[in-house]
């Protein structure tokens, strides 16, 4: 090609949107012509705009997406990387929880399959022990016939005796070396998946039964400042195990954003919960006396000093003797009526609002009886104002989501953050009937119990 | 309505209309879809939306350029669609695609076949074969033998085959329970011959009840989150003129570095806007295509083929280096180390 290159070719190139001999011809043409050469230069340049230069070397940009591959979950369980691989995976595990959960799932299954397996050798072996019963039987029968061999038999049998005694002694220390490996991530094999416990939730295969609920600290490899699967702890959840690692990562959290991951992760890294701030707000204080009637008031039940994820609560009571009828009345945070009952007969000591109220709106409440064909007013005139909040739209759809998940423990979280305390402690009941030893679930239930105390 | 779609809108004349719609397509649309992706899921795409490695890429890709020819050819019909940003446009469709492929990806079917390779390539009464471009499994007796067609149920009658298997197999026993490595064994026994390894995957997935959560979108408060919480690492430019003397600097930084770092680095490096660091080295003049080719030992040909193509995937420039894409992302961590070190520290010490 001897001839210069028209700008419609040029700018074609440039794309790559020619057939492959021309771009090879063109190529050629400016690999000699420093015009042309110039002239594709200039049209890049115009092509990339004149946004500012800027290059980023961290190595979080381009890790991000190196996800893990199976020949890499081999390798890790098999000690096969070196610091540098090392090195990438846990930057690629900091930021990607669904890697985070494949490599702790592999290792649950690795370690399930192992256990299938040590059951099927135990269970070989008692049948092996029942079948050679009666085969010993026969053979007693017949050595009592005839005491030489007898003899020559006992003889052999005591010599193997102390050679397999010999051989056990020897394995039975080997495999207390291996115990003892086990439990620890050492420097030769920086991922070793522990042999009792189970170290995450798989989400294909259930968890073995499990005794501990918590791992030892793990040593880690001084090869690598962090190690890439130490899990610390592990807690038994609805559908499977949740795991904590040493850098405070969690697994086993499938559904769960990521936002609300590192949310759970803080939680369990100080095994306590923070009050929420709504809960101030909705605190109780003595307001300038309301109604009259002081002496005879009676108790509301719920909600008080809460937040409900119903736009249309249902307000509950506490009866009160020779009351003839009940009404409720429900003011927004500016003392407007929002809502009132009907007239309540006097066995009704719960109401549904009939319309829903403004989702994160604060509301207080009263009920009113008439009891002798007096007004009776519940919070009495000396007795703070009774508050909740309706859960706000937003909070509403997060929980919409990881109600799906049936998480205790991210729900537990969820809960105690918008301030949803009775949702919240029945959460972590659960949870510790889930995991009866662990410390970490009984101070997640304690600590939303003194919430509650210091309201 | 954004100016640089009027003279396409504009057009009356079929063949200008289709020549506008296709600079459209090459130069503003393709060039953002592709940077779009990379950053989303790290897929990448030539210039002419190939990967050859990545089917998915090139899947997402084309449906993201039809859509976006769709949005052209509706703007023809004069609908009342207001394009006030076109590139911005196609943005928001690239991303919008993006997050819809993580939402059907399934994390807990990808987890259940690393397990049953795991099973069937560490298990010895197993085995795994290729057999005219297809992965077969079975037992390792079967070892390269074709495809079973006693077992092929359709897709329709596959649960009722698979209840009567279990209920032959495993009566009264919740196969939840049972190992993978049973379960398995008992298939092929029932197949009676090699199946495909992803029949096997849908077989075993089936009857383990495999389902999956869906993965959240790694939306922009996520990444808003990765952005503050990585180290400042960036080097730029306050204006164009400042460009060359970068650009320079960070090539006298490139040379410094082993080969095969270089290349690796070189092959994947792009600048924040989505542009490749040689590709930029050449806009900028500092070299042509025969000085590009001579640096990295290629013919002209083989290098604007091989500007087309970048930045590369690592699986791509583990290809062109005949190495692994492990090996490539180490030699391009260690140079990415070495150049913080001479770039970074040399620019807060000069400061």
């Amino acid at each position: 090609m001897n001839e210069h290159i028209s700008t419609y070719c040029i700018a074609r190139f440039s794309v790559g949107s020619l057939p492959k001999p021309e771009l090879d011809q063109i190529a050629r043409h400016l690999g000699t012509c420093a015009m042309c050469d110039d002239n594709v230069a200039e049209e890049l340049r115009r092509q990339r705009g004149s946004a500012p230069l800027s290059f980023n070397l961290a190595p979080e940009i381009w890790i991000r997406h190196e996800h893990l591959d199976y020949e890499q979950l081999v390798n890790i369980t098999e000690d096969r990387l070196d610091d540098t691989d090392r090195e990438i995976i846990n930057i690629h595990l900091d930021l990607c929880s669904t890697c985070r959960e494949d490599l702790h799932s592999f290792l649950a299954f690795l370690e399930q399959e192992r256990g299938y397996e040590e059951a099927e050798v135990n269970s070989l072996l008692v049948r092996g022990i029942e079948g050679s019963k009666d085969l010993f039987k026969s053979i007693w029968h017949g050595l009592l016939r005839s005491p030489a061999y007898a003899i020559s038999v006992i003889v052999l049998l005591g010599v193997a005796l102390t050679v397999s005694t010999v051989l056990m002694t020897k394995r039975t220390r080997g495999l207390q070396a291996q115990g003892n490996e086990t439990t620890q991530i050492t420097d030769a094999s920086p991922v070793r998946t522990p042999t009792k416990q189970s170290t995450s939730a798989s989400d294909t295969r259930s968890p073995l039964p499990n005794d501990d609920s918590e791992l030892p600290h793990p040593k880690i490899s001084h090869r690598s400042q962090k190690s890439v699967a130490g899990v610390i702890a592990i807690l038994n959840d609805e559908h499977g195990t949740v795991a904590i690692d040493r850098g405070g990562r969690v697994t086993g959290l499938n559904g769960v954003s990521v936002i609300a991951q590192r949310e759970i992760e803080e939680v369990l890294r100080a095994e306590k919960l923070e009050r929420p701030e709504i809960l101030q707000d909705l605190a109780s204080y003595s307001t300038p006396v309301r109604g009259s009637n002081s002496d005879r008031t009676f108790k509301l039940l719920s909600p008080v000093g809460v937040v409900t994820s119903a736009d249309r609560p249902t307000l509950k009571w506490e009866g009160t003797p020779n009351a003839s009828s009940y009404r409720v009345i429900i003011g927004d945070s500016y003392g407007k009526q929002a809502a009132k009952s009907e007239v309540l007969p006097s066995d009704k000591t719960e109401w549904t609002t009939n319309a829903p109220l403004q989702r994160g709106e604060i509301y207080s409440w009263v009920v009113v009886a008439v009891v002798d064909r007096k007004e009776v007013v519940a919070p009495g005139p000396t007795s703070p104002e009774v508050k909740f909040q309706v859960l706000p739209t937003n909070q509403w759809q997060e929980l919409h989501r990881l109600r799906k998940t049936s998480s205790h423990i991210a729900l537990g979280v969820f809960y105690s953050r918008v301030g949803m305390l009775d949702e919240a402690e029945r959460e972590f009941e659960e949870l510790v009937q889930l995991n009866r030893n662990s410390k970490l679930a009984s101070n997640l239930l304690r600590s939303i119990r003194s919430m509650r105390i210091k309201q | 309505m954004d100016p640089i779609l009027l003279p396409y809108v504009q057009a009356t004349d079929e063949i200008d209309k289709e020549s506008r719609l296709e600079q459209l397509l090459l130069f503003i649309a393709a060039p953002e879809i592709r940077f779009t992706m990379r950053r989303i899921l790290g897929f990448h795409v030539s210039q002419q939306g190939i990967n050859p490695q990545n089917q998915d890429a090139e899947d997402l890709y084309q449906e993201v350029m039809t859509k976006s020819v769709g949005i052209l050819r509706e703007l023809d019909a004069s609908l009342p669609i207001e394009i006030e940003n076109f590139k911005q446009y196609v943005n928001r469709i690239a991303i919008n695609e993006c997050n819809n492929f993580l939402r059907n990806s399934s994390p807990a079917r990808s987890r259940l076949k690393t397990n049953l390779r795991q099973v069937l390539t560490h298990q010895r009464a197993f085995a795994l074969w290729k057999f005219r471009n297809q992965t077969l499994v079975g037992l390792a007796t079967w070892r390269g033998m074709q495809k079973s067609e006693s077992w092929t149920p359709a897709d329709h009658s596959l649960k009722d085959e698979l209840e009567r298997f279990r209920d032959a197999r495993f009566p009264g026993t919740n196969v939840k329970h049972v190992s993978l490595k049973t379960l398995v064994s008992e298939f092929f026994e029932w197949a009676g011959g090699a199946v495909e390894f992803e029949s096997l995957v849908v077989v075993v997935a089936t009857l383990l009840d495999v389902k999956d959560a869906p993965v959240e979108s790694l939306d922009a408060q996520n990444r808003a989150w990765i952005e503050t919480h990585i180290e400042p690492s960036v080097i730029r430019t306050s204006s164009r003129l400042d460009e060359e003397a970068m650009l320079r600097q960070l090539w006298a930084s490139v040379k410094t570095l082993p080969p095969n770092q270089r290349i690796a680095f070189c092959f994947r490096c792009e600048g924040d806007s989505g542009q490749g660091l040689l590709s930029l080295l050449r806009d900028s003049k500092i070299f042509t295509l025969a000085q590009l080719a001579r640096e990295f030992g290629r013919t002209v040909e083989e290098m604007s083929d091989l500007l087309l193509r970048m930045p590369m995937d690592p699986t791509a420039v583990a290809r062109e280096m005949k190495t692994t894409r492990q090996q490539v992302n180490k030699w391009h961590f260690h140079a990415q180390r070495q150049l913080r070190k001479q770039l970074l520290q040399g620019n807060k010490s000069s400061s």
